[in-house]
C-alpha cells in the first residue's frame, strides 16, 4: 500500500506552504471582488424601471439585468461554499499529515457524480446488474488500485476489464439495449475512471504524505474551474458565434478564446505550484483548458440527449456535482501524463 | 343491507348511501350513516409500539435517505396542505396513487413526507406476499401498518375494499398501487378496478396521483441488492370521481394523472 500516512518517526510537520497561502489569499479577493460586483449589479438593476406592466394587478416579472444578478450572487454564493471545503479538506490533511481525507473526499464526489449520472439514464431492471457492477465493484476497486499503489492496474482494469463486464453482463442486444451499454459504459469511464485521476495526482506524485503533494492537483483544480469562469465571463461579454449549438447553446467561439488565454495565462502566473517552468506551466494550463472544454461539451451533449439541463439541484446556480467536475475528467489524466512523462 | 348477524351484502362494492364514512363526508351526505357493519377485519395494528419498531423504521427511513435521497416536487402544495390539516379534525379523506415498479416504491414514498404525516399515511399490501415470511408478515404488520388485501380470491364475503375502507373510517391515507403489481419500470400497465370501487364508496375522496422516479433502478423485481440512485417524486393535484364518470373512463384519467406527474421520457 502507498504510504497515505506520515511515520511517526520522520517528523515532517511543518508550516502551511505558503504557496498554497497564496492561492488561497487570491481566491479570497477574487470572491470578495465577486460578491461586492454581483450587489452592485443587483442594486442597479434594482434602480433601473422593470418590464412595463401589461396590467396593474399583474406584478412585473424581474428582467434580464435582475435575473443575471441573481443568478450571479447564487453561483458566488455556491463558490464561497466549495472554496471553503477544499480548503477545509486541505487544512485536515495538514493538520492529520495524511491524503486519507482528499482520498475520502474524492471517493465520496465520485459516487456522487456517479449517481447523477445514473439518475437520468435511460435503464430498465435488466439493467441492475450493471449498476451494482458500477457502484459495488468498479467505483471501490478504482480506488483501492490507486491506494495500493498499482498504478498499472488503476491505469488498465476499469477501462479494459471493467467495461468487458459490462458487455458480459447485457442479455440481449438490441438497439436500446446497445444505446444503455454505450451510456453506462461512459458513465463508468467519466464518472469511476476519469474523475479518480485528480486524486491520483497527489498520491502518486511522489511528494510524500504531507500537503506539499496536494499542490499539482490545486494548479488543476484552479486552472480548470477559472477557465469554466473565463469562458462564462467571456461569453456573456463577447460571446456572439455559437461553437456547437445543438450541444451546448450557451458556448460560444469567443468564450472558448476567452477561456483558452486566461488559463495559459493564468497557468504561467501559478507555475510555482508545479515542478515545470513558466513557459512550460503555461502549455499544461492551455491543455487542461482545452481538455476540460472538450470534457464538458461531451457531458452537455449528454444532457441535451437526456433533455436535461442540469446533472442535479445540489449547488444552487451551478447545477449538480457532475455539472462542476465535468471538466476535470479529460484534463486530470493530462496531468498525470505531463508528471509521468 | 346490513344484518345483525354479520352477513355481507351480496354486489361487490359498498353502496354509497349506506357506507358514507360519517365523520368524513358529513357535508356530501345529508344522513350520514357509521359503519356498523362487524366484519372480519385485520387484527389491530401496532402504532410503532415499542422501541424495537421504532428502531427498525428509523434504520429503514434513514438508509432510504441515505441511498435514494429522496427529492420530492410537490408543485400543487398537496403535502403542505395536508400537514396542515392533520393538526385539525377536518380532513377530507385521501389516498395517494403512484406507479409501481419496486419495493422501494413505500419506502421511498413514505420517507419523503413530512412526519406528521407519516404516522397517519399506509400502504395498501397483498396478503399472499406480504404475510408469505416471519420478516415480511413483522414488516407488513408493525413496520409499515400496512392495510392487507387477499387479492386471490375475492367475493363478497370478503371484500378487498373492506379493510381500506376501515382505514380510511379511522382517518389514516392510504397509498394505492393501482397497476396491482410492479411493473418494469418503464411502462404502466391499466389501473385495476379497486381504486374506482373506493372512489364511488368514499364521497369526495381526494386523490393524489404521484409518480415515483428511479426506484426500478435502485430494487427492481428480482433483485436482492440496492444500488444507490437517487429518486424523486412528484405529487400532482388531488382530483376526484365525477359521479358522471363511468369506470373505464375514471381509471384511465387516474392512469393519466400519474403519468403526467412522470418526467417525458427522452431517448
Amino acid at each position: 500500500m502507498l504510504q497515505l500516512v506520515a511515520t511517526p518517526s520522520s517528523n515532517t510537520f511543518s508550516a502551511f506552504p505558503p504557496e498554497l497561502l497564496w492561492v488561497f489569499g487570491g481566491i479570497l479577493a477574487i470572491l470578495c471582488a465577486a460578491t461586492v460586483t454581483g450587489r452592485l449589479m443587483l442594486a442597479r438593476s434594482a434602480l433601473t424601471p422593470a418590464t412595463s406592466r401589461s396590467h396593474p394587478t399583474i406584478p412585473p416579472s424581474p428582467h434580464a439585468g435582475q435575473r443575471f444578478a441573481a443568478n450571479w450572487i447564487a453561483r458566488v454564493h455556491a463558490w464561497w461554499w466549495m472554496v471553503s471545503v477544499l480548503a477545509a479538506v486541505l487544512l485536515t490533511i495538514h493538520l492529520t499529515d495524511s491524503l486519507w481525507p482528499l482520498v475520502t473526499f474524492f471517493a465520496l464526489l465520485s459516487l456522487l457524480s456517479l449517481r447523477e449520472y445514473f439518475a437520468t439514464a435511460q435503464l430498465t431492471r435488466q439493467h441492475h446488474s450493471w449498476l451494482l457492477l458500477s457502484f459495488y465493484v468498479l467505483l471501490p476497486m478504482q480506488y483501492a488500485l490507486w491506494i495500493y499503489d498499482h498504478s498499472v492496474a488503476a491505469l488498465l482494469l476499469t477501462p479494459l476489464y471493467g467495461v468487458a463486464a459490462l458487455y458480459a453482463l447485457t442479455r440481449s442486444s438490441n438497439a436500446a439495449q446497445r444505446r444503455s451499454l454505450r451510456d453506462v459504459a461512459s458513465g463508468v469511464i467519466v464518472c469511476i475512471y476519469g474523475l479518480s485521476f485528480p486524486m491520483a495526482l497527489a498520491i502518486a506524485n511522489g511528494q510524500g504524505t504531507g500537503i506539499r503533494a496536494t499542490l499539482q492537483l490545486v494548479f488543476l483544480l484552479v486552472i480548470s474551474q477559472a477557465s469554466d469562469v473565463f469562458q462564462f465571463v467571456a461569453g456573456k461579454l463577447w460571446g456572439k458565434r455559437k461553437i456547437a449549438e445543438r450541444l451546448s447553446p450557451h458556448k460560444t467561439v469567443e468564450g472558448l478564446l476567452g477561456g483558452l488565454v486566461g488559463a495559459t495565462l493564468l497557468g504561467a502566473t501559478l507555475w510555482w505550484l508545479t515542478p515545470y517552468s513558466p513557459i512550460g506551466a503555461a502549455f499544461l494550463g492551455l491543455g487542461v483548458a482545452i481538455l476540460g472544454f472538450l470534457g464538458g461539451l461531451y457531458l452537455s451533449a449528454k444532457k441535451r440527449s437526456r433533455g436535461i439541463k442540469d446533472w442535479g439541484t445540489i449547488i444552487p446556480g451551478h447545477g449538480g456535482i457532475l455539472d462542476r467536475l465535468d471538466s476535470l475528467w479529460l484534463s486530470a489524466p493530462l496531468m498525470l501524463l505531463a508528471m509521468k512523462w | 343491507m346490513s344484518t345483525s348477524n354479520g352477513c355481507l351484502p351480496t354486489h361487490s362494492y359498498p353502496s354509497t348511501d349506506r357506507y358514507s364514512l360519517a365523520k368524513n363526508s358529513g357535508l356530501t351526505n345529508p344522513t350520514p350513516v357509521v359503519l356498523q357493519q362487524p366484519r372480519e377485519s385485520e387484527p389491530a395494528v401496532g402504532r410503532w409500539s415499542g422501541a424495537a419498531n421504532r428502531t427498525i423504521v428509523a434504520l429503514l427511513s434513514g438508509l432510504t435517505r441515505i441511498f435514494c435521497g429522496t427529492h420530492v416536487d410537490d408543485p400543487h402544495g398537496v403535502l403542505r396542505v395536508a400537514a396542515a390539516a392533520s393538526a385539525t379534525e377536518s380532513r377530507p379523506p385521501r389516498i395517494y396513487i403512484a406507479n409501481h415498479s419496486s419495493h422501494a416504491d413505500f419506502l421511498v414514498f413514505w420517507t419523503s413526507l413530512p412526519t406528521v404525516l407519516r404516522a397517519t399515511v399506509r400502504p395498501v399490501a397483498a396478503t399472499d406476499y406480504w404475510l408469505a415470511g416471519p420478516l415480511r408478515r413483522y414488516l407488513s404488520r408493525h413496520v409499515f401498518r400496512a392495510v392487507l388485501v387477499d387479492r386471490r380470491d375475492m367475493d363478497a364475503r370478503r371484500n378487498p375494499l373492506w379493510p381500506m375502507l376501515d382505514a380510511i373510517e379511522r382517518g389514516d391515507s392510504l397509498i394505492l398501487f393501482p397497476e396491482g403489481s410492479r411493473g418494469d419500470g418503464a411502462a404502466i400497465s391499466p389501473f385495476r378496478c379497486g381504486l374506482y370501487h373506493l372512489a364511488r364508496a368514499i364521497p369526495g375522496l381526494e386523490i393524489v396521483p404521484v409518480w415515483i422516479e428511479n426506484t426500478a433502478k435502485v430494487l427492481p423485481r428480482h433483485a436482492w441488492l440496492p444500488a444507490p440512485v437517487p429518486c424523486k417524486l412528484r405529487f400532482g393535484a388531488a382530483l376526484r370521481w365525477d359521479a358522471a364518470e363511468d369506470k373505464q373512463r375514471f381509471l384511465e384519467r387516474a392512469r393519466e394523472a400519474v403519468i403526467a406527474q412522470g418526467t417525458p421520457c427522452y431517448s
